[in-house]
């Protein structure tokens, strides 16, 4: 007799709501048409002054409007990277046409990852600390900065009662929270979940990518042998996800089906990867393993690629180390050349990308690439966008800490070619 | 995968302010005053890390600190570079890393995880800390801003992660498995926990560390200050849980870690079993966050209070427990009046007039947000292996039969039924209305 | 003017402060990376040290070319020494 967890178990989880705000524009359609146009985000930073810095570029979200999204809360009573989250989720709760008031609001769930949280909370406190008017701080402080507030104001928002979870897993962050949204789906506890992630543009970051010599001076070109550095950037995504048996009982539109992830761990330095990308291989093994997919079913690969020379190099040792010969079959974009690294929103933007991708039949390019690289020998789609058949999509995430996550979609078929 | 995997403790490791070792829960109540950190300069300055800034941590501004200075906080009598010296290279370890790295080291040891073992098992960490260490992520941006952006510390930039820690223990003690960090306030460890036990459960891992860590620093405490987060009650001892003039918790800091692993691997292995995690649950509701909009304070709280329960709930589900299963009810309330009353008021929703006997913790450790979920649970063990629990005060006592209509622990735990490991359900409830739970039982006879 | 056995005892320090290691284990020819096992992040780390230390001001660049610590000791001493007689 089929058990309740075996039922639970043999209903995929799929993709019915999409969000993002991005360095090139609020919305999934804005991000989409960008990546296939060519457009990118790098720009003259705003946000403070770089003149201290050897850089100048940032990829900042211009011309956001909190006040359209922000409901219940006053943009003054939320960070930037909440409201960011806030718009990009009701973004996708939008695209999924979920009436909220029509759920069980106690079964649906926030789970959420960030870099840094609310990173410019700080900066306040010590720009009020070195101007001497320390006595000036108030309740602001804890009542915007603690990370674990962005999913919670999110659920504020939206009215959700049911589990909230940040797990601040750094640049690797959004497919952390993809991977807990899908195991509390598996297990029966919700019934739907909004799971992204989230990062405002801050100070500290660009600061500290900045001394490690890390970011580009004008633009990021993902896996060329000329690629001078990652650029930071800010953003969130959004999805939802529910039971395939709910959305097809509700007439949702599926995106995509979230088939497995793989977590792994380099163990080996903060914020060096690990120098044969053992890590990553493992993350992107476990994710096949544990999704019933080979490694030949692989259509297409959501890099990680930040345009910095030493991860775009271990990612492509790490793809040849899982594919073989095979990784030469196997395209691999990387769309931070259009939006730099919008840290822990990344990978959750590059989940969108991936359920869009398969939508679509059709990868985005990588921006910027011109002269190939010997130790970047994969098929990184420099032409422009490729049409081509999307059945399975792996996304891949590295982070500060040796945090590898991998996670795979999967086209579902419609209806109609069900019964073909 | 099988749904009959096993979760038992195999190793704990503590660092507090009762000192360091499971051997420092017997200490006496750890709170002091904030004042007493003041007077000793604490232990850790800004020193090199932030050249300059002048006198220690906590007494970077005079009036700030004057404010401080009543209030009860527990600092863990730790240094760093002592405990961990001739190990590795402490220099890359903030605070809270160096505290979890040495808690992590006492669950590995107690368990007998070496080296090799953790390599061929592929121990993984799942942590919860709600700030990892905001204090450096502080001094790294003041050091920028006052030296200028070149002068920034390259080593300080890796720790400004929130999951510096949960990385750098890895590194220190080699955890190539799942590596995953929640940040709650004081849900954090338990919802680590919760996450950690389903890992095991459906095979996704064999031997997990898990646990929690925060650290006390100037902007920690200043900002829970000015949040009105702190006890305020300077006249009448530290802050006791549902104590009638409560008026809020006393942070505190360090790191407890448990070795969770899989009872096959845990008899393959010959590991000591200290104990069982039987399953966890989460709720969460938004009117705590969403504040007056959400109703009033009643309202509020009583939402919450479902959270709470559902949380309950989702733990004993999991544990294939009902409420009267359960042998003792371990709350995290902590002296702040709307999260101990709605957790208070989830006990009675929970078990009725005839409940089990509470033991409310935070009394003697303070509230350890991150790693205070993680705390309970050694708490627990101890008393499910048939220790005295630490003594509540008379105002505990009063407030609980107050708001719970239950008593609290006094003497050793006496379990309904002597056939079976004793239980303990612990329960925690968030400012902002993350709650969590987790069912536990002492180890086998 | 800088004295070479004061800024040898310094450079040293800092040395310390960023690896940990005992001061016995750090030569004069010591090799960063071969002897003293830096990485690249503890190698940046001293470089930004002794630049702070001494307000050298140098190019990334150059904080790249140091291999010992005897580099790091004719660093300072050939920046002191120019911004000494440039003023």
């Amino acid at each position: 007799m089929e058990s309740a967890r075996d039922r639970l178990l043999s209903d995929p989880i799929v993709i019915t709501g999409l969000g993002a705000v991005t360095p090139i524009g609020a919305g999934v359609d804005a991000l989409w048409q960008g990546l296939l146009e060519g457009r990118h985000g790098f720009g003259p930073v705003r946000s403070f002054d770089t003149s201290a810095y050897p850089v100048h570029v940032g990829a900042e979200v211009h011309d956001f409007e909190p006040e359209r999204w922000l409901q219940s809360l006053g943009p003054q009573g939320v960070g930037r990277a909440t409201q960011l989250a806030i718009a990009a989720a009701r973004m996708a709760v939008a695209d999924a046409a979920l009436d909220l008031a029509a759920l069980d609001a106690t079964r649906v769930g926030v789970a959420m990852g960030t870099t840094s949280g609310e990173p410019r909370e700080v900066e306040q406190l010590n720009d009020l600390y070195l101007d001497g008017r320390l006595e000036a701080l108030g309740d602001e402080f804890i009542g915007r900065y603690p990370s674990h507030l962005i999913p919670a104001f999110v659920a504020v928002e939206l009215g959700l009662q049911g589990p909230n979870t940040l797990l601040p897993a750094a640049c690797a962050a959004g497919n952390y929270a993809l991977a807990h949204a899908l195991d509390q789906l598996r297990d029966g506890e919700v019934d739907l979940m909004l799971a992204g992630g989230s990062d405002a543009f801050s100070r500290i970051t660009y600061t500290g990518f900045a001394r490690l010599r890390a970011i580009a001076p004008e633009v990021v070109q993902p896996f060329d042998k000329g690629r001078k550095g990652m650029i930071p950037g800010e953003g969130a995504a959004m999805l939802v996800l529910e039971r395939a048996s709910s959305a097809r009982a509700r007439g949702a539109r599926i995106w995509a089906e979230v088939a497995g992830y793989g977590l792994s761990c380099d163990a080996h330095h903060m914020t060096a990867a690990h120098p044969e990308g053992a890590g990553a291989a493992r993350a992107m093994e476990v994710a096949l393993e544990t999704s019933g997919i080979g490694r030949e079913e692989v259509s297409w690969i959501s890099a990680h690629g930040t345009g910095t020379p030493t991860n775009d190099r271990l990612e492509t040792a790490a793809v040849r180390r899982v594919f073989g010969d095979a990784a030469d079959g196997v395209p691999i974009s990387s769309i931070k050349g259009n939006l730099g690294h919008t840290m822990g929103a990344a990978s959750a933007i590059e989940a969108v990308v991936c359920a869009l991708a398969i939508h679509h039949q059709t990868v985005p390019p990588t921006l910027n690439y011109r002269e190939p690289d010997p130790q970047c020998d994969l098929d990184c789609v420099p032409e422009g966008p490729r049409r081509m058949p999307v059945r399975v999509a792996m996304s891949n995430a590295y982070a500060f800490g040796g945090n590898n996550a991998s996670v795979i979609f999967r086209r579902v078929p419609g209806p109609v070619e069900a019964s073909a | 995968m099988s749904g009959e995997r096993r979760v038992m403790v195999t190793g704990r490791g503590l660092v507090g302010p009762g000192g360091v070792g499971v051997s420092a829960l017997a200490a006496a109540p750890a709170l002091r005053r904030a004042e007493q950190l003041f007077a000793q300069g604490c232990d850790v300055g800004e020193g090199t890390q932030e050249p300059g800034d002048g006198a220690g941590r906590f007494a970077v501004n005079g009036s700030v600190a004057a404010q401080l200075a009543g209030r009860w906080v527990g600092a863990a009598a730790f240094d760093a570079d002592e405990m961990l010296a001739g190990q590795g290279n402490v220099r890359l370890l903030d605070r809270s890393s160096s505290m979890l790295v040495h808690a992590a080291q006492q669950a590995l040891d107690e368990s007998a995880l070496d080296a090799e073992q953790r390599r061929l098992h592929e121990v993984g960490l799942v942590l919860g800390t709600t700030f990892c260490s905001v204090h450096t992520i502080a001094a790294f941006d003041r050091r920028a801003v006052s030296a200028g952006p070149r002068y920034a510390s390259p080593l300080d930039f890796a720790n400004t992660v929130i999951n510096a820690a949960t990385g750098q223990a890895a590194i220190w003690h080699d955890l190539r498995g799942m590596n995953s960090t929640v940040a709650g306030e004081s849900a954090s460890s338990l919802e680590a926990l919760a996450l950690a036990w389903r890992a095991l459960r459906d095979g996704r891992a064999e031997i997990l560390l898990v646990g929690g860590v925060e650290e006390l620093s100037f902007e920690l405490l200043l900002g829970l200050e000015r949040r009105g987060l702190l006890d305020r009650g300077e006249a009448t001892g530290s802050p006791a849980p549902w104590a009638a003039d409560g008026s809020g918790f006393a942070p505190s800091e360090g790191a407890a870690v448990v070795v969770l692993e899989t009872l096959e691997s845990a008899r393959r292995r010959g590991a000591p079993i200290l104990g069982e995690v039987l399953g966890g649950g989460v709720g969460f509701d938004p009117s705590f966050a969403l504040g007056a909009a959400a109703g009033g304070a009643r309202e509020r709280r009583q939402a919450v209070q479902q959270a709470s329960l559902r949380a309950c709930g989702g733990a004993l589900r999991r544990a294939g427990l009902t409420a009267d299963g359960i042998d003792l009810f371990v709350a995290g309330s902590n002296g702040s009046p709307r999260t101990d009353a709605a957790e208070a008021g989830a006990y009675r929703e929970l078990f009725g007039p005839s409940g089990p006997p509470a033991m409310a913790t935070k009394e003697h450790d303070g509230e350890g947000l991150g790693w205070g979920g993680a705390q309970l649970l050694l708490r627990s063990l101890a008393v499910l292996g048939g220790e005295a629990p630490p003594m509540p005060g008379e105002r505990s006592k009063h407030g609980f039969e107050e708001l719970a209509g239950g008593r609290l622990l006094e003497r050793a735990l006496e379990p309904r039924d002597r056939s079976r490991p004793a239980t303990a359900l612990l329960s925690t409830v968030g400012w902002a209305g993350h709650c969590a739970a987790v069912a536990v039982a002492g180890a086998p006879s | 003017m800088l004295n070479e056995q004061e800024v040898r005892t310094k450079v040293k320090q800092l040395i310390v402060q960023v690896s940990s290691l005992p001061m016995e284990k750090i030569g004069d020819q010591s090799s960063f990376i071969e002897d003293l096992g830096l990485d690249s992040l503890a190698l940046l780390e001293v470089g930004v040290a002794i630049d702070y230390e001494y307000k050298l001001d140098v190019p990334d660049e150059e904080l790249e070319q140091l291999a010992t610590v005897q580099d790091a000791v004719d660093l300072v001493l050939t920046k002191m020494t120019a911004c000494a007689q440039a003023s």
